[in-house]
């Protein structure tokens, strides 16, 4: 029994240990041996069990010992045809005649990802995002998921501004970056990289949570010069454009000097902005106390309405020596603008059934001259870093207006006319010096700077205050600044743990000095009253510590306390009372913030602040200022104004640059307090500014989401935005209290695409919706609600020819003028090394622009005269 | 930090002052400029391989420069395959350790670092364009005169390791492998070469398929000189070969590393060149390169990896300490 069951075992095993062996000869048409391999497998399967190679003279033998029924015999070379058998599991012989032929490889190539990941470095290869219509580097980096750029030319990183932006690692520019990303063009740029949370000086330890751009260029346009020009001409009216270009780019030395003239619609100083704070002193603004009457500045391209000459120049250079750059920069532009329109000013008074409303049909000259020389000199390393850039910026400028006005408080119609002078000149320097030890670091700053602003108003005919009539008012306003800030350093670096201590002196002398005087009907001097005048001293002396802490964990965790503590002695002298008064007010002004990293693609941070500063410039002159020709402010108070505010903000950050996925989003909380309430009084058409002795608070929130994808497929990126905002306040008008709340909410969308190499289309949209309402008032304010589409389509019938159509389209809920679209066209043609660019603008022939604003009380309606239909012809040449 | 800097300007203060002093003479005007622009044209702009690397363990520094016009022609092929040697993102070539290419002739074929070589091309072209310009003839043997900048390679691996600086000749009519070794800055006379019978693994065949590349691959296993591999090749390409010392299979290996992933071999590219392009052999080769054997080498690749400092004649300046060195692990462990 036994030998039975293993007789049957090995009846039914036997054939599966079973090897059947193969033999035979693999020979061309010629009875040649050729290269070949054999290999075998079982029907069915995409393995192969068993390989050989065929010897020199052809021959082969190949076993098989699997149990397959049915085998594939295969005959494959690189210079034979591959010949395939099916043949069952038993020992053969079969021999192969082959054909021989040549076997071309499918080429692979594994192409670089459009965006990659190197630690907190990402690089957006340029080639992968840049399309026929994209002429210079900002065109493609606005295809880039995570950048935005706004239509003024700030980029932004989701969500957040950059701190620097660097062409092959240097700053050259010191924050006027869109002289690079207007000029350098897209061909030359190899790619565009974000370093996330970089912290500018290398020796620095703190924490910074924004990122930074650099360029990479491409090696052919590296150490060369690159010259280009334009020139342009165009009708109605005569219409001109030149551009002159040179930039170069070596190791030990960048240099990028532009020429911008115009006038056709596009200013001058956009581009000469600085979009960062590139670490100079801060200084009074160069804008002014005073204003003459303006139309609202239209809320779309400038190209439409902006009626202008303008001549910008701007020369960068940079030298490398060591790890020293140095680095000088000028920006000078002149800019003379006409602005023509209508605004209407609707002011809501408490207890009064018929707002205030005036009118006025404006025109408007204003000339702008501003020269801005800076000289740095920088060494940044991760052991030290000093930096000196000396500032020098002188604006000269001035503006006037032909108003005629109406309002429904006095009866007639005026024609007054408005002219306003307003010259400046700063000069500063400052100096910081860093060195790291092993576990300190010391540092040094000192800035200085002196500021000069002498304004000048000039108002008439004045028929509105009381009962005199003059023939003009005139409002000199003298302001001066002196100041100067020493900052120690003492920081120490204890493992996750950095902790510093910054001492520091600072004082600000101001100088306020003003005087309105006014001439009669028959031109004799009307001399100023005390109260139309000031002479005072503001002098603020501040000496404190900057505590800053830090705790830093696994790159995960960030926690940071900083808690400026300082003393302010604030000294008051009026010259013209001879009155002297001082205060001395002890700050703290604690911002805790908070980053975690859950992942390198998600993060979150949290910040709260408590702030409260005291006093200001504006809130302490006496005598009364006349702003503009229809408001007068003082300040009648003997208490120091002060401020506090608190406020927590939340974001969390996700961005996938695999998948090309970026979003954000977040919160925040703000809640202020002034110990003193200021409003205004309107007496006939003029508003005098009040105050009250009672605290007012305000609180307000918002919330917003933002995110990108970008598509491989036809090249997309789609960009979403949402957010909500809501105020509450108090306002003072007429000596009552309103209690004011505030909504609004916008939501946005853009869209660009590729479907196929001869379409581009852009489609953005944005809409929003603004609520207002005052407690207990009569009175029901509508909802303003706003849409706007644009429409872009580029059309590429071959590699040198590029056409356009751009369609805008905006909506108010307003009477009167709600729908408003415009239309341009453009063809470009590059022929050898020229552009040719024919542009025709406002194709529709809209006359002007009408949009509405609201502003606590007050609606103002404004109507803007736009540019005509016009055509302007445009070529582009390298000069080398 | 300071001493890595140190070290750097010595030696390339060293080699010029060299230069200088042979060809001061003959030198004409404002080649110096040409040099000096030559050198400011970096292929990248990564400051220096050490930034960074305060505390951390370093390679020896590579060999100079070597002039790759001084070779000859020994073959001819029309495909040429790369390989990527441990990538971290196979899509991004920056982070490879190098690029690698397997170059298939009719009697040989030739396995090589690309980056390697295109970093020895870029100065070669540079010398050579300065040579023809003035008509010069400035030597440029192996350790000629060069700036720091020729220190970077272009993917993540920084310094001097045999996986970059060795080439493999195999010679199908002997059925032999030869490797030609360099060696690191200051350890030029240790330049060798061996060969030996063609290595053989004995591959097992897997049911596993995958694709890589684009090709359906098959996978396959054995065990080579102390180390574990795993292979995927693409039988649709019928060339028995692979990156290093690999092949033996009936299709093209296409991946094949380690059980630790300490050596990852990966096909980024297949180029068909339907003119043929020359496989070439340096003329240094012959002249240079001592005849050892596989295990000699090995031991001696061992000693340079660990005493490299004492073996290239470098003193740290002062009290200071130089960074420490890398273990060496190499890819044949027996």
């Amino acid at each position: 029994m036994k030998i039975h069951i293993l007789l049957i075992l090995l009846l039914f095993t036997l054939p599966g240990y079973s090897q059947s062996v193969f033999t035979g000869v693999v020979k061309n048409s010629q009875k040649e041996s050729v290269p070949a391999t054999i290999t075998i497998q079982p029907k069915g399967s995409t393995a192969i069990s068993g390989y050989v190679s065929v010897d020199n003279l052809g021959q082969y033998k190949i076993a098989y010992n699997g149990v397959s029924d049915s085998l594939i015999i295969t005959v494959r070379g690189l210079t034979i045809e591959k010949i395939t058998r099916h043949i069952p599991n038993r020992s053969a012989t079969i021999d192969f005649i082959v054909k021989e032929t040549i076997n071309q490889l499918a080429e692979i190539q594994v192409k670089a990802d459009p965006v990659h990941r190197r630690g907190d470095t990402l690089s957006y290869v340029v080639s992968a995002f840049s399309g026929q219509s994209d002429r210079v580097i900002e065109d493609v980096m606005k295809k880039m998921p995570g950048i935005e750029i706004s239509p003024s030319g700030t980029i932004s990183y989701n969500g957040k501004s950059i701190n620097k932006f660097y062409i092959e690692d240097t700053d050259l520019l010191d924050g006027r970056y869109n002289i690079a990303t207007r000029n350098i063009t897209a061909k030359d740029v190899a790619s565009v990289q974000v370093f996330e949370n970089h912290q500018p000086v290398k020796a620095e330890k703190t924490f910074s949570d924004q990122a930074a751009i650099n360029l990479k260029l491409k090696n052919s346009a590296k150490g060369v010069w690159a010259l280009s020009a334009l020139a342009g001409g165009g009708y109605e009216p005569a219409l001109w454009n030149a551009e002159l270009t040179a930039m170069n780019f070596a190791k030990n030395r960048q240099h990028i000097s532009v020429y911008k003239g115009n006038n056709s619609g596009h200013t001058a100083k956009e581009e000469l902005l600085k979009k960062y704070d590139s670490g100079a002193v801060e200084m009074m603004s160069t804008g002014s106390m005073l204003s003459v009457s303006e139309p609202g500045t239209p809320s779309f391209e400038e190209k439409r309405y902006l009626k202008n000459v303008s001549n910008s120049v701007s020369a960068n250079q940079l030298f490398k020596i060591n790890d020293k750059e140095l680095k000088f920069n000028i920006a000078y532009y002149n800019e003379r603008l006409h602005k023509n329109g209508y605004s209407s000013y609707t002011q809501y008074l408490p207890n009064e059934n018929t707002p205030l409303v005036v009118e006025e049909n404006m025109k408007n000259v204003s000339e702008t001259n501003d020269l801005d020389v800076s000289l740095r000199l920088l060494s940044n390393n991760l052991e030290s870093f000093f930096d000196n850039v000396l500032n020098v910026r002188t604006v000269w400028s001035n503006s006037q207006t032909e108003a005629f006005s109406q309002n429904n408080r006095q009866a007639g119609n005026e024609l007054i006319s408005q002219f306003i002078d307003k010259p400046y000149f700063s000069i500063s320097n400052m100096l910081k010096v860093l060195k790291n030890t092993s576990k300190q670091t010391l540092g040094l700053s000192f800035a200085i700077n002196y500021n000069d602003r002498p304004h000048h108003l000039l108002v008439g005919p004045v028929n509105y205050f009381g009962n005199d009539s003059l023939s003009s008012l005139s409002q000199e306003v003298i302001e001066k600044n002196i100041g100067g800030t020493l900052r120690g350093r003492l920081g120490f670096n204890l493992g996750n743990f950095s902790l510093n201590y910054s001492p520091r002196m600072s004082a600000s002398l101001q100088k306020l000095k003003s005087e309105l005087t006014g001439r009669d009907m028959l031109d004799k001097l009307v001399p100023a009253a005390d109260s139309v005048r000031n002479d005072l001293w503001f002098n603020n002396y501040q000496v404190g510590v900057d505590q800053d802490y830090t705790f830093k964990w696994d790159n995960r965790f960030n926690l940071r306390l900083m808690i400026p503590t300082f003393l302010s002695i604030i000294m008051i002298d009026n010259q013209l009372g001879d009155k002297k008064v001082s205060y001395k007010r002890s700050i703290v002004n604690p911002t805790l913030s908070a980053s975690y990293n859950f992942s390198p693609s998600l993060s979150a941070s949290a910040q709260s602040f408590y702030q409260k500063s005291y006093g200001n410039f504006n809130d302490v002159y006496t005598g009364y200022i006349m702003q503009s020709y229809r408001s007068l402010l003082r300040n009648s108070v003997d208490d120091l104004f002060e401020s506090s505010s608190t406020g927590s903000n939340f974001t969390l950050d996700y961005r996938n640059a695999m998948q090309m996925i970026f979003l954000n989003l977040g919160a925040g909380y703000k809640k202020s307090r002034k110990n003193l309430f200021y409003g205004y009084n309107y007496d006939g058409i003029v508003a005098i500014k009040t105050f009250i002795d009672r605290p007012t608070d305000a609180e307000s929130y918002n919330v917003y989401a933002s995110a990108s994808k970008t598509f491989s497929f036809w090249q997309t990126k789609i960009a979403l935005s949402v957010g909500f905002n809501n105020g509450k306040s108090e306002l003072l008008l007429q000596n009552e209290i309103e209690k004011y709340d505030s909504k609004n909410y916008s939501t946005g969308l853009s869209f660009n695409t590729t479907p196929c190499r001869y379409v581009n289309l852009v489609y953005d949209f944005s809409w929003s919706h603004d609520e207002r309402s005052i407690e207990n008032a009569s009175e029901q304010y509508p909802a303003l609600r706003n849409h706007t589409h644009d429409f872009k389509v580029w059309i590429f019938p071959n590699e040198s020819l590029s056409v356009n159509f751009n369609v805008d389209y905006q909506y108010y809920n307003e009477k009167g003028n709600r729908n408003m679209a415009f239309a341009d066209a453009l063809v470009r043609y590059k022929y050898k090394q020229t552009e040719w660019e024919l542009e025709c603008n406002n194709l529709f022939n809209a006359k002007q622009y009408v949009s509405t604003t609201y502003s606590g009380m007050s609606t103002y309606i404004s109507r803007y005269e736009l540019r005509p239909l016009s055509f302007l012809i445009k070529v582009r040449f390298k000069l080398k | 930090m300071k001493t890595v800097v140190i070290l750097l300007l010595f030696t390339s203060l060293a080699v010029l002052a060299n230069a200088q002093g042979k060809h001061s003479k003959t030198m004409p005007k404002g080649l110096m400029e040409e040099l000096e622009k030559e050198r400011e044209k970096p292929t990248k702009s990564i400051p220096s391989p050490f930034d960074g690397l305060k505390n951390k363990s370093l390679n020896p520094l590579p060999p100079m420069c070597r002039d790759v016009y001084k070779s000859h022609s020994i073959d001819s092929g029309n495909i040429r395959i790369l390989y990527a040697l441990n990538a971290t993102n196979i899509a991004d070539p920056q982070t490879y350790d190098d690029l690698q290419r397997l170059e298939i002739g009719t009697k040989y074929s030739k396995y090589y670092s690309h980056y390697v070589f295109q970093r020895d091309s870029s100065i070669s072209s540079g010398n050579r364009e300065l040579n023809r310009k003035y008509n010069l003839n400035m030597p440029m043997e192996l350790d000629n005169a060069t700036g720091g900048v020729t220190m970077i390679i272009n993917g993540k691996f920084q310094g001097w390791s045999e996986s970059l600086f060795a080439e493999f000749f195999k010679d199908f009519s002997t059925n032999e492998l030869t490797e030609y070794c360099r060696m690191p800055q200051g350890c030029g006379n240790y330049l060798s070469q061996y060969t030996e019978p063609m290595p053989t693994q004995n591959w097992q065949m897997q049911e596993e398929t995958q694709t890589v590349a684009g090709y359906m691959c098959q996978k396959a296993i054995c065990d080579f000189r102390g180390r574990k591999y795993t292979a995927w090749f693409a039988i649709d390409i019928p060339i028995s070969q692979g990156p290093w010392k690999f092949g033996g299979l009936p299709g093209l290996i296409m991946k094949v590393y380690d059980s630790k992933e300490e050596y990852v071999f990966e096909c980024v590219g297949i180029e068909n060149h339907p003119d043929k392009f020359p496989i070439m052999l340096m003329d240094t080769y012959k002249t240079m390169y001592s005849k050892t054997t596989r295990i000699k080498l090995n031991k001696l690749l061992k000693n340079i990896q660990e005493n490299y400092y004492r073996l290239a004649g470098l003193h740290p300046v002062s009290n200071e300490i130089f960074p420490p060195l890398n273990p060496h692990n190499p890819i044949e462990l027996d």
